[in-house]
């Protein structure tokens, strides 16, 4: 399941669970060794105390002592233990269940002890047993002379082992089903202003909210909800632009058509008109036609550009070549003015571009600098590069662009002065579409003008264009 | 039919072929289960051949030392010999040319060998060089129960005694070591703890005239796997510790079987109980089992036998066709 709030009642879950169940075994364990230690240790110093009566009532040679009988019997009951008493000859000399007296021991814990002198003890957890055995010495000579075998259940220890983890068990059940309850609730809680913000999207979404959406319980949600909120903005003014541009779209498009009417109109509602005002009427018309399927083409580029996934069509292209191309084909509009044309690239440049929407966008650069230029004037274009750019820019003696101006004449449909906008041609996209194809190829174009000595344009693009 | 021959030592080869004129008169179909029945007690047979060999190796070990010397081990043991004494033999060879897997060592030191031995009424004599008296008591002991334990796995031993060079063993004190069998010697000392139990029991006894009843308090304990009717009877015939108490039911006897069921208790003794107790009124060799039991297992009877049979007279005086209630009347104050 991929839902947080089912990974964080797991999480709680295992926080809970774990540690408890953890703590019991930890507690059993610890309850289990000591208790085994301490019933250990008291047998332990019992049984000395033992031996050492032993040898000194010479118990070995006459088992009559009653010192020693009753407290073997003591000892034997109080510890629900068994003890052996084997002499020199490995005979059980008593044994307080009274059973295996007068026999031969061959045990290893008893033959262990002679052989080395020393006492042992050995815990079997499983069988639930500790057996210790003790040398009992000559009082003199310090000579091993019997062996005291004590067996020692530890029954009692392993019952209340078993209880104290029946009662962890039983803690640990309703720890964790107490984890679970309350890791359901939390979990719930805590998940659920990511609900809201869920739900304020929608609510967005389906139109019945416009403004901002707003959960500010956690730093996570008035992230997600600032990220939100600026799509949104950048989505409407999207919006904005697109109706702004269909507005401009249409204005510009009836403007043409307006003029057509206004023309067939006044030459159809004269009488007697002479065949040649018929003629200037006409190609005023077709001049307007010209016109609009101008605003159309640059209407369709424009598009065509604007589209975000635009596919260039990259080709290692000469620069210069491309740049000749476009200076030729523009040189008879330049002469008819007598302007200028120059050409200023003094080395190959060799760059991996679309050439087809470059040629354009430097087609209008250069067509510009010719349209707003003075009579007998000048447009020099100049191709340099360096290790990662190359740069073309265009320069003119013309009219200049006002400074107030000058941010807005890339905007789609802008046309610089309204006073020359007669009398010079033009849709007002074509900046719109060099900007559009220069930021296609990741490029950058600039513009440094003054009124009525000139403008400079420089575009610069790289090199390769980083997929 | 065939395992009881095959558990038998020295009858393994005991086996007869059996007829085969099983329904030869009779039809095919006859035939083909005689072949049958034929051939699958052959194999019966074979198997139960190498069963009993195998039985013999399984069923029959010996002993040897660990590795730290301070213990005994067991090692399977396959016997070729047929006869008591010829194993006998084979045995105490093995013994003395003991190689035992690693890391088991053997078990008679390489000094130590046997001078001669004789077999008498299933007891057993083995007569060892001097080189026996040498073995520090560890390994002497070890020695000693090693040997025995094996040696009574014969069908035809029962007890076994050991010479040192002519002389009968001694121990430290100079007390004869004499017959020894497999319940001489006790190995694992207390590691059985938790598999016994406990009871606090009264037991009757004989007075001192051999007419009444005494009564004694003893706490007693018991393998857990014996029951606890056993148990009480077994004291009984262990007599009492008591001064001025005294047996009342002969020390040799054996149980044979002790049960309750329904609220009556069995007990069937062996033919020693049949022979009176020298000294002791037979009403009181049989209330001292009869009370003793009412009163620790709230029995409501007691019903014996002698070697399975109760239509016999105890002593030739009592009855013990029919389940006796306790006689209280018998108990001295």
């Amino acid at each position: 399941m991929r839902s947080l709030w089912f990974r964080i009642l797991i999480i709680l879950v295992i926080i809970g669970a774990v540690p408890a169940y953890l703590a019991t075994a930890v507690l059993v364990r610890s309850y289990r060794d000591r208790a085994v230690s301490v019933r250990e240790m008291s047998v332990k110093n019992q049984c000395v105390m033992l031996c050492d009566l032993l040898s000194s009532e010479r118990y070995l040679e006459k088992i009559d002592s009653v010192a020693v009988n009753s407290q073997l019997a003591l000892l034997s009951k109080i510890y629900n233990g068994r003890i052996f008493i084997v002499d020199s000859d490995f005979r059980v000399i008593k044994d307080t269940y009274d059973l295996d007296t007068g026999k031969t021991s061959v045990s290893k814990d008893v033959v262990n002890c002679f052989t080395t002198g020393k006492g042992s003890s050995t815990y079997d957890g499983r069988n639930a047993y500790i057996i210790l055995t003790f040398p009992i010495e000559d009082s003199e000579t310090r000579e091993v002379t019997g062996v005291m075998l004590a067996a020692v259940s530890t029954n009692e220890v392993e019952q209340n082992a078993q209880l104290l983890e029946t009662r962890g068990r039983i803690v640990i059940i309703l720890v964790t089903v107490l984890v679970v309850v309350l890791g359901f609730l939390l979990s719930r809680f805590l998940v659920r202003p990511f609900h809201r913000v869920t739900k304020a999207i929608e609510d967005v979404t389906d139109g019945y909210e416009d403004e901002a959406v707003s959960v500010p319980d956690y730093i996570e949600t008035v992230q997600i909800t600032t990220a939100f909120n600026q799509m949104l903005t950048r989505v409407r003014s999207v919006d904005n632009s697109r109706q702004d541009f269909v507005s401009n779209v249409s204005h510009e498009l009836k403007t043409p058509l307006t003029s057509m009417k206004v023309l067939a109109d006044s030459i159809n509602a004269m009488e007697d008109v002479p065949v040649e005002l018929y003629r200037e009427f006409m190609q005023d018309i077709t001049h307007e036609i010209d016109r609009e399927n101008r605003i159309i083409a640059d209407l369709t580029s424009m598009v065509h550009l604007d589209r975000k996934a635009a596919k260039l069509d990259i080709e290692r292209t000469e620069i210069g070549g491309l740049l000749e191309v476009i200076i030729k084909r523009l040189r008879p509009i330049a002469q008819k003015r007598d302007i200028q044309l120059i050409l200023d690239n003094p080395e190959e440049v060799y760059a991996e571009v679309d050439g087809g929407k470059l040629s354009l966008a430097f087609s209008n650069l250069i067509e510009n600098a010719v349209k707003y230029n003075v009579d007998h004037g000048w447009v020099r274009t100049a191709l340099t590069a360096d290790t990662k750019f190359f740069y073309v820019t265009v320069t003119d003696c013309g009219l200049g662009i006002p400074l107030d101006q000058q941010e807005h004449i890339f905007e789609r449909f802008y046309r610089g002065d309204k006073s020359h906008s007669t009398t010079i041609e033009g849709t007002g996209l074509g900046l719109a579409i060099a900007r559009s194809a220069i930021s296609l190829h990741r490029g950058a174009i600039r513009v440094a003008s003054k009124e009525n000595e000139g403008t400079t344009f420089q575009v610069r693009i790289p090199l390769t264009v980083e997929v | 039919m065939f395992n009881k021959h095959c558990r038998k030592l020295n009858r393994h080869k005991a086996g007869r072929r059996p007829s085969a004129s099983l329904c030869q008169k009779h039809g095919s179909i006859c035939r083909k289960t005689a072949s049958l029945l034929i051939l699958s007690l052959v194999l019966l047979l074979v198997g139960c051949d190498n069963q009993g060999k195998t039985d013999a190796a399984n069923g029959s070990v010996i002993f040897c030392l660990d590795e730290d010397g301070e213990s005994l081990e067991k090692e399977p043991l396959s016997l070729t010999a047929t006869t008591t004494i010829v194993q006998i033999d084979e045995i105490l060879d093995t013994f003395q040319n003991q190689v035992p897997t690693d890391p088991h060592q053997k078990l008679l030191p390489d000094s130590l060998s046997v001078i001669s031995r004789s077999l008498e009424d299933q007891l057993l004599s083995i007569n060892f060089s001097k080189e026996y008296l040498q073995m520090s008591t560890p390994r002497e002991v070890l020695v000693r129960c090693g040997i025995v334990r094996t040696l009574v796995q014969l069908d035809g031993v029962q007890k076994v005694s050991f010479f040192v060079d002519g002389e009968p063993l001694t121990d430290s004190r100079d007390r004869k070591i004499g017959f020894m069998t497999a319940e001489t010697f006790i190995e694992n000392s207390g590691r059985e703890i938790n598999n016994y139990r406990s009871a606090t029991i009264s037991l009757f006894y004989a007075s001192e005239d051999g007419n009444r009843l005494r009564r004694e308090s003893r706490l007693i304990y018991y393998p857990s796997s014996q029951p606890f009717e056993w148990a009480i009877v077994e004291r009984i015939i262990n007599g009492p510790k008591v001064q001025g108490n005294y047996p009342s039911v002969p020390a040799n006897t054996q149980i044979i079987s002790a049960s309750t069921s329904e609220g009556i208790c069995y007990i069937n003794l062996g033919a020693q109980f049949a022979s009176e107790m020298p000294g002791v009124n037979p009403r009181v060799s049989i209330y001292s089992i009869v009370n003793t039991l009412i009163e620790d297992l709230g029995v409501d009877s007691v019903q014996i036998s002698i070697a399975g049979e109760n239509d016999v007279l105890y002593c030739g005086a009592i009855p013990l066709n029919q389940p006796f209630t306790a006689d209280m009347s018998l108990v001295e104050n």
